[in-house]
């Protein structure tokens, strides 16, 4: 089941962490896998505090499967208790064959999507996922070149992309371009998210979890406060 | 042992047996999928398994008993930790097989409560925790003589002892109290921290111990002391087998993660035996080492740190500060992990309802059981402030052998009956010889303990039975029942 328009939204139940209705809005296309966990420290066994909270858990994690299907969504929900956040979703996310990972960040509304694209790599699973998002918002694709010299084949790019958008279904007057010179791309993106809702981003490395809590989303989900989606660029074709 | 209790439950049969939901659920290599769906990550791998196993032991073999043994056995304290070696690993075979089986929480506990039922895992249970906490409180002791011989060693003037507490048990003391703390405050990152001091260790031992091989063996021209192997006969060596026994207390402790463990049936019995392998060969070498560096009487005249002066006489100032930082680390994470696991044993027997529930509650807030952990910290602060060294390691072993003798006897059990739940993907060598032979010499090493060690743990012993009929007589457990 190789799903790329499948996202994994972790959400750490326990401590409250908020779900917006925008976002659930967004995300009323994709296949979702709702991860409701709860990270421990090495002190506690993990069956100790799931004899202690799964209920609660479970609990909660109704009420978020719930918000997602009231905005006509679909929901795969899935409870962990684990010591290593990081590694969980890592194994999820390839034993699931997921399309992307969510950071999330509370967004109140979102109006704009910011789709910063790198080279064309990895367009096509970045693309997909992004014409799949729903509650029509502005999708801004963005380029950062590294050189004035660069700034056409930036353009060239950027078109590419649009037209690939258009043909994915997207109403044409959603989509705009935006175009930089800067030799600082992660800057320049966790600058140009700042006032966005969402950004969607490619991970470099094939490693999802890499990039998640040690790099460029992270980094960009502190700068600009805004959700990321990781598009997982580089996955294996098993099952 | 059931005054320690916490006995708020003013009617401890009413209620709280009511369902011991122990059976938990489907394992996989990565995940145990529990009744209710939830899953619960295994995220200890092999390094980390052996990472507790020799972090766990390393403390005790080396950087503790070293002049004590060679002080009662000579030379031939190299065979008492040869024989520990041994029976530690013909128990570990068999352990790592009920490990397997029953890949969960709770260790030698679980097992023998499956297999044997739950008079013998009240008892077993609560004399794990107990033992644990023995074995805790003497690691800070070696912990205190450490932080003392710092003291020395940087030639501040001896601070008087405070009344009847001395400086070694005052400094084990406070050692105990942050450790406690920093558990209930649930520390990020230990499992990283322990693997980076176990690797410190170890590294400095390989320096340490090739220099003192080497210079043994005399290739650096100086001679080694000769001297006759066993100069005190048979028993003293058995003796001190029995005492040094309590250097192979962690290869169980990693049984009390088995429900977090990777790939359990290739990583269990492999950092089981492998982490008895490992210090075994290092307790012997040290010893060997230690005994062609002095005479064991001399030896024995050092006490706790007496390899910090092997180390000195080898390497001169810097060997004997890399090994008193190194006594320093491996005494704390000994303790340290030794808590841990004591909590888990707590947790697995408030589990089954044989302690009242609240004993392992997580709070909320730190993500941690604080009573759990309160339990053992605060006893093993009492047992630190006494500050024997030796009855202290007994104690810890006779508890903990006691264990070993069962879990023995429990995989003979298991094996005859062959209940449908027994599937264990590691199956023991040399059965049934292995968990016999095992079974015998673990009981058969409490006969060579100090009297005074026998009558405290059989004390603990009959104080947790007492607790089993006064509180948990109905306790039913489930999974893997076997009480008809």
């Amino acid at each position: 089941m190789s799903n790329a328009t499948s996202v994994l939204v972790p959400v750490a139940v326990l401590q409250g962490e908020a779900m917006s209705e925008s976002l659930v809005d967004l995300l009323s296309n994709v296949e979702v896998t709702l991860l409701g966990y709860h990270e421990i420290p090495d002190q506690t066994a993990t069956e100790q505090a799931h004899d202690q909270f799964n209920e609660q858990m479970q609990r909660k994690l109704d009420e978020y499967v719930d918000l997602f299907e009231s905005h006509g969504g679909t929901v795969t929900p899935r409870t962990v208790f684990t010591h290593d956040a990081p590694e969980t979703f890592k194994r999820i996310a390839i034993e699931q064959d997921i399309g992307a990972i969510l950071v999330t960040n509370p967004a109140p509304a979102i109006d704009r999507v910011l789709v910063p694209i790198r080279g064309p790599v990895n367009l096509d699973p970045i693309l997909t996922i992004t014409a799949a998002l729903g509650g029509d918002p502005e999708i801004v694709l963005f380029h950062a070149a590294p050189s004035e010299e660069q700034r056409a084949d930036g353009d060239e790019l950027l078109s590419t992309a649009a037209a690939q958008l258009e043909a994915g279904g997207v109403d044409p007057d959603r989509i705009t371009r935006q175009l930089i010179v800067s030799d600082a791309p992660i800057r320049a993106i966790s600058d140009a998210a700042t006032d966005t809702g969402l950004v969607v981003i490619g991970e470099k490395e094939p490693s999802v979890v890499d990039i998640i809590f040690g790099d460029a989303a992270d980094r960009i989900a502190e700068a600009s406060a805004s959700p990321v989606l990781v598009v997982r660029t580089d996955r294996p074709d098993e099952d | 042992m059931s005054d320690d209790q916490p006995t708020a439950s003013e009617a401890p049969q009413a209620d709280s047996h009511a369902d011991p939901a122990v059976d938990i659920g489907e394992t996989t290599d990565e995940t145990t999928v529990t009744e209710e769906g939830s899953e619960l990550e295994r995220t200890i791998g092999l390094s980390g398994g052996l990472t507790i196993g020799i972090g766990t032991m390393i403390g005790a073999g080396i950087f503790v008993f070293p002049g004590l043994a060679a002080g009662s056995a000579g030379p031939a304290a190299a065979a008492s930790f040869g024989i520990g070696a041994v029976v530690a690993l013909l128990v570990a075979l068999p352990t790592a097989e009920l490990a397997t089986a029953m890949p969960k929480s709770g260790g030698g506990y679980y097992f023998i409560s499956r297999g044997m039922g739950s008079l013998f895992g009240a008892v077993v249970g609560l004399s794990l925790w107990l033992g644990l906490v023995f074995a805790t409180a003497f690691y800070l002791v070696g912990f205190g003589e450490y932080a003392l011989a710092v003291f020395v060693e940087i030639g501040l003037p001896r601070p008087p002892d405070l009344g009847p507490l001395s400086l070694v048990a005052g400094l084990g003391v406070l050692c105990g109290i942050a450790l406690t703390a920093l558990s209930v405050g649930g520390t990020e990152n230990t499992t990283k921290l322990q693997n980076a001091i176990v690797s410190l260790l170890l590294g400095i031992l390989a320096v340490f111990l090739t220099v003192g091989i080497v210079d043994a063996l005399g290739f650096l021209g100086n001679e080694s002391t000769p001297e006759t192997f066993a100069p005190f006969g048979l028993g003293p060596v058995l003796s001190t087998a029995a005492l040094v026994f309590t250097s192979y207390l962690g290869f169980a402790q990693i049984a009390t993660v088995a429900g977090e463990m990777k790939d359990p049936s290739r990583n269990l019995p492999l950092a089981m035996v492998g982490s008895v392998i490992v210090v075994g060969v290092l307790y012997v070498v040290t010893i060997f080492v230690a005994t062609s560096a002095f005479p064991s009487q001399e030896l024995g005249e050092m006490g706790e740190t007496a390899i910090v002066e092997v180390a000195r006489s080898y390497l001169g100032l810097p060997g004997a500060i890399a090994i008193l930082i190194a006594g320093l680390f491996a005494t704390v994470s000994s303790a340290n992990a030794s808590i841990l696991s004591a909590s888990r044993a707590l947790y697995a027997v408030s589990r089954d309802a044989l302690v009242p529930k609240e004993v392992s509650r997580v709070n909320l807030r730190y993500g941690t059981p604080h009573l759990a952990l309160a339990l053992v910290g605060g006893p093993t602060v009492l047992l630190v402030g006494t500050g024997q060294t030796e009855l202290l390691a007994e104690v810890a072993s006779f508890l903990h052998l006691i264990m070993y003798g069962l879990i023995c006897v429990t995989l003979i059990v298991l094996r005859r009956k062959s209940p449908d739940w027994y599937k264990p993907t590691f199956r023991t060598p040399g059965y049934p010889v292995v968990p016999a032979v095992g079974g015998a010499a673990s009981i058969g090493m409490i006969a060579f303990m100090q009297p005074t060690s026998q009558v405290v743990g059989l004390f603990v012993m009959v104080g947790a039975a007492g607790w089993y009929f006064l509180y948990a007589r109905d306790v039913r457990l489930k999974g893997g029942e076997m009480n008809e």
